[in-house]
């Protein structure tokens, strides 16, 4: 049964089978050219922490460490905390890995916190290190903390085993109240080349609920309790100026960020039973139009913010972020006018903190410079402090 | 080699050159020259390529079926036609070479894949080397397979990146007046004029169902996504812009921040790559066929040599000359520009009058059908 | 002359049976092949007739006489008389005469004409081919009640001698594809045909042969189909699978099941579901590799964290475990296809089940990668006539990923992709309708258009022209 084909001349036989060797030792080559790590020779970062200490940086960084023995499944994996120390640092997230003895990997970093040490830094140009690499992503968290970012990193929460996720999470869900936008490392360095060269993080601060979880191998206790992140720290032109309080923070996300939300108790308002007694309302949907221009030699800086609020509740899922449906009648003057003195309040201190700390962190310099251009510069350049020179205003309308 | 190519593979050929390459270094490059304005610069291009375009489709209406280099040696006469195929292989590889290392680049710092240049180049010429051999209906066929990934992975990257625009970045316009956005459109000219590969399926174009009119849109669609993405970037990087080497995977990976998503944009990334692949593949079918009319090949044994020895300058240019530096210094900043400007804009604005001018010659003789079929 | 030539040739053949009848002193040799004719129809048609003659055994007597019960050709060379007599007739040489009559009345016995295990369907016709070819084509004929539907008989093969019918229909296949399609049957020289894939060897025109451009099909309700858009079938003697040309991919991608059921749309999602399945199979071990190695980002970090949990300790390189786990899966499939029916269920049990369970708990695999490799496997039969060439393309993406990455995973398609377009067999594109687009064959192609939709033919099935 077989195909009656002539042989092949001898010649060609040996080209083929020289081409095939060829072939294989290029392809071998091409294949071997490839930087290769696996998994297991990685150190894979979810987060880092950046503390100031003697002049020196010194990196913590939160990487996965599978169980021994255990089959597998997230519920197996911790994490484990690398330590490195260096003059800049690129040299100190280097010595992180020196001493692991496995290839960093920062393409996972969720979250980069700083500790309370580097307010005396210039962080633009330290974060440049991350924003020029183009694995490192550029929606990472950023965030301050109070204390020592180490510190924050020992700590554990009942949110999740994990620093890194459990700090994700509470900045991204408060940052409806802290202005998510600005946590974003890209964000923040990229504010800080604009016009207002200002910028703000959330700033986490550890509470202790005295439940310490012991290690399993005993020789360890790491702290448990909950992120506090309602606080924001305001930078200009890298460096570290203040910190907002809860009013001045709720104040200026009020006017930022078309997202947020926030709650008000009202006094002596109609309870649904027909009682009088506090309530809690929330801002179901806000609109803000600012509107800056020169007033003379003075910056107006005015502000409409709409507001639509309800009242809280319970639903059936326990999500205390629902409102009750709109009934007019729920949502009377008395509540409208308590609603909007309080945001007037807050905003009006939000104000007095930018002039007195000289800090554009409202972006009105970018704002101006956006409707002006050049003449906004020459203005900016004759004027350095202008923040001072900025007269806000804000007009307040509730409705529901 | 089969050159025969539908009127619908040249279409989607049109929307992928336009649009594919262009958002690797290129974006970071201009918003380096001109700021916030950038966009303009490249819209300013797109609008002189637009007409440009006119001006091939011209031809291509007035062409009596001959090719690029019947219709150049009857008018530049045989030598002048060759030098100005010379300059098109020489364009053609810049650009290829230059897409290229830019692609290296974004593999390698952005999905972690490091090699080195010729293990890089080995695979990707292999793949682009068959289809050339192949001919440019394969390439054509190609882009029908692929065009529908294309799009929709340009389609998720625009999606993943809209949530956190903020179009009032762009402003203010023209703060530093116009001259930059016009000088810059002028040193980034290089990387545009991607169409003129239609010059070489000249003869080979059939002329029907408003063949013209449906270019021009092709174009536009490009020109749109282009122009959207690069917007895009810039309202996302503001001032940072400039210092991104691969505009793309910025752009996508931008949004993709928590632990409940990977980087699942690498996908779209990888996926769009193939755009400048095909781009790339066309671009080198382009140098072949030039320099083959240089040569006065006309065998497929002839054009595998061809393609083999432009494969060689692939591999070893980049190793011996800073093919990067020399593209944005000589040919964007520099006076090369204005060779390529030769290609790019001037013979493309005078095919009309060649084409006029070769048919006047042909009827002036014999009937040019009659000679070819004789 | 002829008789002694012919029994000069089948002198000493064991099963040569040959009997003398002798009517009014006059004899006829009457010789057949022990076992493949039926007795009965020997008795019947050919001696019965000729003992009860009431003349002389001449040829044309004995032709008259025969011509009544059965089918009798006049035979004059002894090739002729020698290929009848191997296709199971009885010749009947006469004395003084050069001629020989050649009587049907072969007896072989076939399969009955019984649901093949290729091309199930849930609903539509349960009738499949068998091993005779004019069974087979009148399993065809019954349904195409036409003058139009013709066939061409050819005998292929130096030793076997096989039947090849060629069918088309007129005026709907293309003239010039028929013939070449004859031509290239003819021009076959080939010492024996088993089945008709030895054919469908000589019919494909791709040279690596690792893309099947031929289609193969077992129920003679798909090969009328097919020959109503303009195809062409080759009925092989002694294989239940006729062939059809020209051949697309996308036909691997369509099913019976797709047209039996009235809803276009559920056609349309079991075929997207099999691209997505074919997909899968193929690239989803290279990816998942490539990810583990290169691209480790692309994963969500909690994902990622099982994953590296899973593979903690496992003594192989991802790209490694990755082709043990897809190696011990085809090996499973290859056992599996050829041991007893009842045998192979435990197989599958013990392999997929007590196998991978085993090799994760020794440590020895992860369960991500069983997992995948599994899916992936489960993925190669959505189109069960492409299994093998999709499992060497998983291999070969795997090692792929493994070396270069997404890259080389992608470099790797567009290698297989601008391949495959550049296929094409009688004018037509092995990717048609998808590229080149055409509009008219796209109603039917990934997505189906309803029944009345499909007004016009596939033209790319239909035509030789210069499609770009």
């Amino acid at each position: 049964m077989q195909n009656k084909r002539q042989a092949e001349p001898c010649a060609k036989k040996y080209a083929k089978i020289f081409l095939l060797v060829l072939v294989a030792f290029v392809v071998a080559w091409v294949a071997s050219s490839y930087t290769k790590s696996e998994l297991a020779d990685r150190a894979i970062v979810l987060g880092i922490g950046i503390d100031m200490v003697d002049d020196n940086f010194v990196v913590t960084a939160e990487v996965i460490s599978p169980n021994e023995g255990d089959e597998g499944g997230s519920s197996s994996a911790t994490s484990k905390l690398l330590t490195g120390v260096g003059q800049t640092l690129p040299l100190a997230i280097q010595d992180v890995f020196q001493t692991s003895g496995k290839n960093p990997s920062l393409g996972q970093t969720g979250i980069v916190l700083l500790g309370e040490s580097m307010n005396n830094q210039e962080l633009k140009h330290i974060l440049s290190y991350f924003i020029m690499s183009d694995a490192f992503k550029d929606g990472v968290t950023l965030a301050t903390c109070e204390g020592s970012a180490k510190k924050i990193f020992e700590s554990t929460s009942p949110v999740d085993s994990m620093v890194s996720f459990a700090l994700q999470t509470i900045i991204q869900k408060s940052g409806k109240k802290t202005n998510s936008t600005s946590n974003v490392l890209h964000n923040f360095v990229e504010r800080q080349t604009r016009h207002s060269k200002t910028s703000y993080l959330s700033k986490v601060a550890f509470v202790n609920d005295g439940n310490d979880k012991v290690n399993k191998n005993k020789d360890s206790q790491k702290k448990t309790g909950v992120y506090d992140c309602s606080k924001l720290s305001v930078f200009k032109d890298g460096y570290f100026v203040d910190v907002l309080d809860n009013d001045e923070t709720r104040g200026f996300v009020m006017l930022t960020a078309s997202k947020t939300y926030d709650n008000f108790v009202v006094d002596e308002a109609q309870s649904v039973l027909g009682t009088k007694d506090k309530v809690s309302v929330g801002i179901v949907s806000k609109k803000v139009s600012p509107d800056v221009s020169f007033d003379g030699d003075k910056i107006l800086a005015k502000y409409n913010l709409d507001m639509r609020v309800r009242r809280m509740r319970t639903d059936v899922t326990g999500n205390v972020m629902d409102f009750l449906p709109q009934l007019p009648s729920l949502i009377d003057e008395h509540i409208k006018q308590s609603v909007k003195t309080q945001t007037e309040q807050l905003v009006a201190k939000a104000f007095k903190k930018s002039k007195n700390i000289n800090c554009d962190f409202f972006g009105v310099a970018d704002a101006m410079y956006k409707k002006y251009g050049k003449k906004w510069d020459d203005y900016q350049k004759q004027n350095p402090d202008y923040t001072r020179q900025i007269e806000f205003e804000i007009v307040v309308n509730v409705d529901d | 080699m089969n050159n025969s190519i539908k009127q619908t593979q040249i279409i989607l050929l049109v929307i992928i050159v336009v649009a594919g390459g262009k958002f690797l270094s290129l974006p970071g490059l201009v918003a380096k020259l001109a700021g916030r304005d950038s966009w303009v610069s490249m819209a300013i291009m797109f609008a002189v390529d637009f007409v440009c375009l006119a001006f091939i489709l011209w031809s291509v209406y007035l062409n009596k079926g001959k090719s690029f280099d019947e219709i150049l040696s009857d008018v530049l006469t045989p030598v002048g036609a060759k030098i100005v195929f010379l300059i098109y292989a020489f364009f053609f590889i810049l650009r290829i070479m230059g897409g290229l290392l830019d692609t290296q680049e974004l593999i390698s710092s952005t999905l972690s894949v490091v090699t080195n240049w010729i293990a890089f180049i080995l695979p990707v010429l292999f793949v682009a080397g068959f289809n050339v051999v192949r001919g440019v209906r394969n390439i054509g066929r190609v882009t029908q397979i692929f065009f529908g990934f294309i799009f929709a992975s340009v389609v998720g990257i625009l999606l993943l990146s809209l949530k956190n625009t903020d179009f009032s970045n762009l402003q203010p316009h023209f703060a530093n007046g116009f001259d930059l956005v016009a000088k810059t459109a002028l040193d980034v000219s290089f990387w545009f004029s991607d169409y003129i590969f239609i010059l070489f399926l000249l003869g080979k174009i059939t002329k029907t169902g408003w063949f013209s009119v449906k270019v021009s849109l092709a174009y536009l669609v490009g020109v749109t996504i282009t122009l959207s993405l690069d917007v895009i970037f810039l309202c996302l990087f503001g001032n940072l812009a400039e210092f991104s080497s691969s505009a793309l995977a910025k752009v996508s990976g931008f949004n993709l921040t928590g632990s409940v998503y990977g980087r699942i944009d690498w996908l779209f990334v990888m996926i769009w790559a193939s755009s400048v692949i095909i781009k790339c593949t066309l671009f080198l079918w382009s140098a072949t066929m030039a320099l083959s009319y240089v040569f006065g090949i006309k065998n497929k044994k002839g054009y595998i040599i061809l393609f083999a020895l432009v494969g060689v300058l692939f591999v070893l240019l980049p190793l011996v000359l800073p093919i990067k530096n020399i593209i944005v210094n000589v040919f964007c900043l520099g006076v090369g520009k204005y060779v390529t400007i030769f290609v790019q804009y001037v013979i493309p604005l005078s095919m009309p009058l060649f084409t006029f001018l070769s048919n006047k010659k042909t009827n002036g003789g014999k009937n040019y059908a009659k000679q070819k079929t004789g | 002359m002829l008789k002694y030539q012919f029994f000069k040739e089948f002198c000493g053949f064991a099963d040569l049976k040959t009997r003398q009848l002798r009517v009014q002193g006059q004899v006829v040799d009457m010789c057949f092949l022990d076992g493949m004719v039926n007795s009965d129809k020997v008795a019947e048609y050919v001696a019965k007739p000729i003992l009860s003659l009431d003349k002389k055994p001449t040829f044309d007597n004995c032709m008259q006489a025969i011509l009544f019960g059965a089918e009798c050709i006049e035979i004059d060379d002894v090739q002729s008389a020698k290929k009848e007599f191997l296709d199971g007739k009885t010749i009947l040489f006469f004395c003084c005469d050069e001629r020989a009559i050649a009587v049907d009345t072969k007896g072989i016995e076939y399969r009955a004409v019984i649901e093949p295990p290729t091309n199930m369907v849930t609903k539509g016709p349960r009738e499949g081919f068998n091993e005779n070819v004019k069974t087979n084509v009148m399993l065809l004929r019954k349904r195409l009640k036409t003058s139009d539907f013709r066939i061409k008989y050819l005998s292929v093969g130096d030793k076997t001698n096989t039947m090849v019918a060629v069918c088309w229909l007129k005026g709907v296949a293309n003239k010039k594809i028929t013939k070449q399609i004859i031509s290239k049957i003819e021009n076959i020289s080939i010492d024996g045909v088993i089945d008709s894939s030895y054919i469908a060897c000589y019919l494909d025109p791709d040279k690596t042969n690792l893309f099947r451009m031929v289609g193969s099909i077992e129920k003679p309700d798909i090969v009328c189909s097919k020959l109503l858009e303009g195809r062409v079938a080759i009925v092989v003697d002694g294989s239940p699978i006729v062939l059809t040309l020209p051949y697309m991919f996308i036909e691997d991608m369509q099913s019976p099941d797709d047209y039996y059921y009235y809803m276009p749309q559920m056609a349309t999602a079991a075929r997207v579901l099999r691209l997505i399945a074919m997909t899968i199979a193929v690239l989803l071990p290279g990816v998942y590799v490539a990810m583990q190695v290169f691209h480790y980002q692309m994963l969500p970090s909690k994902f990622l964290i099982t994953i590296v949990s899973a593979t903690q300790g496992i003594p192989f390189t991802p790209l490694i475990e990755m082709i043990v786990v897809i190696l011990l899966f085809d090996i499973l499939r290859e056992a599996n296809s050829r041991m007893p029916q009842i045998a192979g269920l435990s197989l599958s049990i013990v392999g997929a089940i007590i196998l991978g369970d085993a090799a994760v708990k020794a440590g020895l695999l992860g369960a991500p990668a069983v997992m995948i490799g599994a899916m992936s496997g489960i993925g190669l039969y959505t189109m069960p006539d492409n299994t093998m060439l999709f499992m060497l393309m998983r291999i070969a993406f795997t090692l792929l990923g493994g070396y270069v990455g997404i890259l080389g995973i992608l470099l790797g398609v567009m290698l297989v992709v601008s391949y495959v377009v550049s296929l094409d067999q009688f004018g037509t594109p092995y990717l048609a309708p998808i590229a080149p687009s055409i509009a008219n064959d796209k109603m039917d192609a990934l997505f189906k258009k309803p029944l009345q939709d499909l007004q016009k033919r596939d033209v790319s099935a239909m035509s030789i022209r210069g499609k770009d």
